[in-house]
């Protein structure tokens, strides 16, 4: 009886290292394509929110400035970029516009963008942070811009738009 | 119940343990940078032990968050005013009243924060047995992180803490801190809190958005209770102070006042002091 129970005990310890090593293969998926993020970005974009982050304050505190920016009744702030043909116009809405009146845009890298260089017709170049990744399936652009002081930044806006 | 006893005299025990093994701690610990403040040091739980009981003077030594405005004077000879003061129911422990603003050369006050505050204490002559480290009459270098109020703690405060012309800026008033009896709530109204504007140019020169007695004309410069109890208001300089604009100057700085719209006491109707905001990079 007792070389049962040591059978039984063997045979299961045996058995959970056979499953734990079968559970260690794991199948391999095809990842496909990288997601264009120009396909993702391509389409209108209404602005829903604006944080001021103060990065010169030891508490990096916020104000939610989206008061100035939504306002019920009247016109949204509104980014429409079109990848084809790399251009980009805007809506004035309420709240101050800091991407100038449309012109022409460009990633700093077209596969793993971190910035947007916005080219105004107007002939100023706005460099806006991309906030996270863009792809067709988002349904929110997040958008940041930095102040800064001696290359340290010392203000960021961060915008948050829907996609139309 | 017993289980909560144990809990409550474990938290205590830790608490306890905590401040008795500092070596150096600040007493209040979150503070303004103009705030009155006190550094102390316990040289008995420093890792160098040449303080330990001496009835020598001791002397602050700092480097951060900058240089004493006063000098520490030559390693072999303090500036008597980093003198500290012995405590007098533990005359191991030394202390240092300070105001942060007033006592360092800071570039900027949030260097108060960012860096915290780096000394050591030592005899007037610290050489002691020489070559450094523990054989000389000091302690090792100390370090207390410094932790600003959260909020708005003073009279007048500001948002973002640095402003270019086209930003939002919040300025925000308390006036639970309002030191004139005209100026208080109770006398004023929640609804006749206004900005009294001025700006100054780089030739030194002002301009004034209005006059006292015209600011009730002014809705734009009204101020609104929040929720937060302080009076707030959110605008673009580059919006409101348009017409200030000259051209051939440059603002280079925002001057507010807070006042009682009505202007019905007077200069009484001004809140003492005011705000000053530095337009773009300090």
């Amino acid at each position: 009886m007792k070389n049962f129970k040591i059978y039984i005990a063997a045979f299961m310890v045996l058995g959970s290292i056979g499953v734990s090593f079968h559970s260690c293969t794991k199948p391999v998926y095809e990842i496909g394509d990288p997601v264009s993020k120009l396909e993702g970005i391509n389409g209108t974009w209404n602005i829903s929110a604006v944080t001021q982050i103060d990065e010169a304050s030891p508490l990096k505190d916020e104000l939610d400035l989206s008061r100035f920016f939504v306002i019920p009744g009247e016109p949204a702030l509104s980014l429409t970029f079109t990848s084809s043909d790399l251009t980009y116009s805007v809506i004035p809405g309420s709240g101050k516009n800091p991407f100038g009146e449309g012109g022409t845009w460009a990633f700093d890298d077209p596969s793993y963008p971190a910035y947007i260089n916005l080219y105004s017709t107007a002939g100023d170049t706005v460099v806006v942070g991309l906030g996270q990744t863009i792809r067709p399936t988002d349904s929110q652009l997040f958008l940041d811009q930095q102040k800064k002081c001696a290359e340290t930044a010392v203000t960021t806006y961060l915008y948050i738009f829907d996609r139309k | 119940m017993n289980v909560f006893k144990y809990i409550f005299f474990s938290f205590l025990l830790l608490s306890v343990t905590n401040v008795m093994g500092q070596k150096a701690w600040v007493v209040p610990e979150q503070f303004n940078p103009g705030d009155s403040i006190t550094v102390f040091v316990d040289v008995s739980k420093a890792d160098c032990q040449r303080l330990l009981n001496t009835t020598a003077d001791v002397f602050m030594w700092t480097w951060e968050p900058g240089d004493p405005v006063l000098g520490n004077g030559n390693w072999t000879a303090s500036n008597p005013d980093m003198k500290m003061t012995r405590d007098d129911a533990n005359p191991n422990i030394y202390y240092m009243k300070m105001v942060p603003n007033q006592f360092y050369v800071l570039g900027n006050e949030s260097e108060i924060y960012s860096k915290g505050i780096s000394f050591l204490a030592k005899l007037a002559d610290g050489t002691g047995g020489g070559g450094g480290g523990c054989d000389e009459d000091k302690t090792e270098d100390l370090h207390i992180d410094a932790s600003p109020i959260p909020g708005c703690n003073t009279k007048f405060c500001q948002f973002p803490s640095v402003v270019f012309w086209d930003d939002y800026f919040t300025f925000l008033y308390d006036n639970g801190l309002e030191d004139k009896a005209l100026m208080k709530e109770s006398v004023v109204g929640v609804d006749n809190f206004s900005m009294y504007i001025r700006v100054v140019y780089d030739d030194g020169t002002k301009g004034t958005y209005t006059k006292y007695g015209e600011v009730k004309n002014h809705p734009e410069l009204a101020l609104v209770k929040n929720a937060d109890d302080y009076y707030s208001q959110t605008f673009v300089f580059a919006d409101l102070l348009k017409d200030l604009v000259v051209p051939g100057k440059t603002i280079t700085a925002v001057e507010i006042q807070v006042m009682d719209k009505n202007y019905s006491n007077g200069p009484n109707s001004v809140s003492n002091g005011n705000h000053f905001v530095t337009v773009g990079c300090n």
